[in-house]
């Protein structure tokens, strides 16, 4: 995970420039996917026991 | 005399470069500038849900709201820029004559790993029209979530709010909003300001989440005479609405393409997303009409400042999908009708027993609908694309629209809805429902020192 290019200079760099550039997406792609789908889980399941709760009270 | 020559081409050539600086940098802070208008729209959405909501649910439909937002971002990375590319000319990935959709150029334009996709010193388009996009994709999610209000459950509705946001609207811009769009192509379907895309399919999309959902506990009466369930904030909401309005600006100029670029449709003029020439300034004549049109129209039916500022924006919708092309009295008569018919609209809806909180479907299915019809019955006969002999926008076209948006709107939120409903995921348990979802599962209080939680009649 670095530059797309080897450069002491800005000079001539053209296209893409973001780091991992043509190396690292798909990690990064998992990695993103894989935060969401937890944090929907951990949602459905803080949820849950809200409702949970509710219903024992009555 | 050829060192003078040399001298002027240099020169010209200089100014050539800096005149391209200009004008990309123009295009780039152009789309760019949408999207903090387009945000409006989600702050507008976020104070109307809230002030819609009792106060013992006003902060989970804040919650909601924003989540939704913050959810589609990604999976519209992930997915939904490459849909709209690659799906123009239907199901079959092939390329269409415009030579800008199907699998290779999405494949190159829009996989989440292109070099597009991120920051490139060759590409200043690629992101702003993404983030424009995105906010579009956010509309449609916001209008879902205004009609589910008080008794949705929250992971449910994210998952309604994703496919709705960045598979089903998005699918329904590439046939109809896309100048290699089938529907525009094949019937001359004309939908400038995405009256049928956006509105239309937002809407329909949650006339079957709505379905299945089941009115608030309240609502209805063992007779079936219909409760009036008022939010506890209609100042909130009316603000909500006119943010919703002020932010309609930035979508509108979202569906521009401006000028003098290498994707632009020319170098002289604005275009709408089909290549046929507009202009903001004609634009904004028929957007100002179609506001008054709508509030006029409201009042006179309604005297309710909540339905003349859905007026405003039904005035708008009505207006959307011929912006480019009315004679500005015409908006604010497509407008007037559209304002006086919403509110009758709603309240079929309601006596069918359907509880659409916010009248969604109404301002949004309905007039998004009408809209299209209204191009079909008084701007026939317009070039539907850029280029020579191409096909003209139509009656037939505009009802072919109707009947393809309607359809991919209400299906797949009935479906999905109905999957979520067998299966436990989409209502909140009763109990919850009569505390108030506040107090069930948000550690925070709206209001921690005023306002008493209202109840509705049957409760």
């Amino acid at each position: 995970m670095e530059a797309p290019f080897e450069a002491t200079s800005w000079d001539g760099i053209t296209g893409a420039i973001y780091a991992g550039y043509g190396s690292v997406e798909g990690l990064w792609l998992a990695l993103v996917l894989a935060m969401v789908v937890v944090a929907v889980v951990l949602g459905w399941r803080h949820e849950k026991h809200a409702y949970n709760a509710v219903k024992s009270k009555d | 005399m050829e060192q003078d020559l040399a001298s002027l081409a240099a020169a010209v050539a200089e100014l050539k470069g800096s005149v391209a600086a200009t004008n990309g940098t123009f295009s780039e802070t152009f789309y760019f500038l949408t999207i903090p208008l387009m945000v409006l729209i989600h702050a507008g959405f976020l104070a109307y849900e809230m002030g819609a909501s009792r106060s013992k649910n006003a902060l989970a439909s804040g919650i909601k709201n924003i989540l939704a937002f913050a959810l589609i971002v990604p999976f519209f990375y992930f997915i939904g820029w490459w849909i709209y590319w690659a799906f123009p000319t239907g199901l079959s990935l092939s390329e269409g004559a415009m030579g800008i959709s199907g699998l290779a150029y999405a494949n190159d334009v829009a996989l989440p790993w292109s070099q597009y996709m991120g920051p490139n010193l060759d590409d200043r388009s690629s992101g702003v029209f993404w983030g424009a996009f995105v906010l579009f994709a956010a509309t449609t999610a916001s209008i879902l979530s205004g009609g589910v209000i008080e008794r949705i459950k929250l992971t449910g509705f994210v998952v309604l709010a994703i496919v709705l946001g960045s598979f089903v609207w998005i699918l329904a811009a590439a046939w109809g909003w896309h100048a290699d769009g089938w529907l525009v192509t094949k019937f001359g379907y004309h939908d400038f300001g995405a009256a049928g895309v956006v509105h239309m399919i937002a809407g329909f999309f949650s006339l079957g989440v709505i379905i299945n959902l089941g009115p608030r506990i309240g609502k209805f009466n063992a007779d079936g005479s219909a409760n009036n369930i008022p939010g506890h904030s209609m100042p909130m909401t009316l603000i909500g609405l006119m943010l919703i309005i002020a932010g309609f600006w930035g979508f509108l100029m979202g569906c521009v393409i401006v000028p003098g670029e290498a994707w632009s449709w020319g170098t002289e003029i604005e275009a709408t997303i089909y290549g046929t020439p507009m202009t903001i300034s004609g634009m904004t004549f028929n957007t100002l009409m179609g506001f008054s049109g709508g509030i006029v129209g409201a009042w006179m039916i309604t005297r309710d400042p909540f339905w003349m500022m859905s007026g405003a924006l039904g005035g708008i919708i009505s207006c959307a999908a011929g912006l480019d092309l009315w004679y500005p009295p015409m908006a604010f008569a497509i407008g007037f009708i559209g304002a006086v018919a919403m509110p009758f609209v709603a309240s079929f809806i309601e006596k069918r027993g359907i509880d659409d909180a916010v009248g969604a479907f109404a301002v949004h299915g309905f007039l998004g609908m009408w809209g299209l019809l209204a191009v079909g019955i008084a701007a026939q006969g317009y070039p539907a694309l850029f280029g020579e002999d191409v096909i003209e926008t139509s009656f037939m076209g505009q009802l072919v629209g109707v009947v393809v948006m309607g359809a991919l709107g209400f299906v797949p939120g009935y479906v999905i809805s109905w999957l979520l409903k067998v299966t436990g995921q989409l209502r909140v348990p009763k109990e919850a429902e009569l505390l108030g979802l506040d107090a069930v599962k948000v550690p925070a209080s709206a209001y921690p020192e005023a306002i008493h939680p209202s109840v509705s009649p049957a409760e």
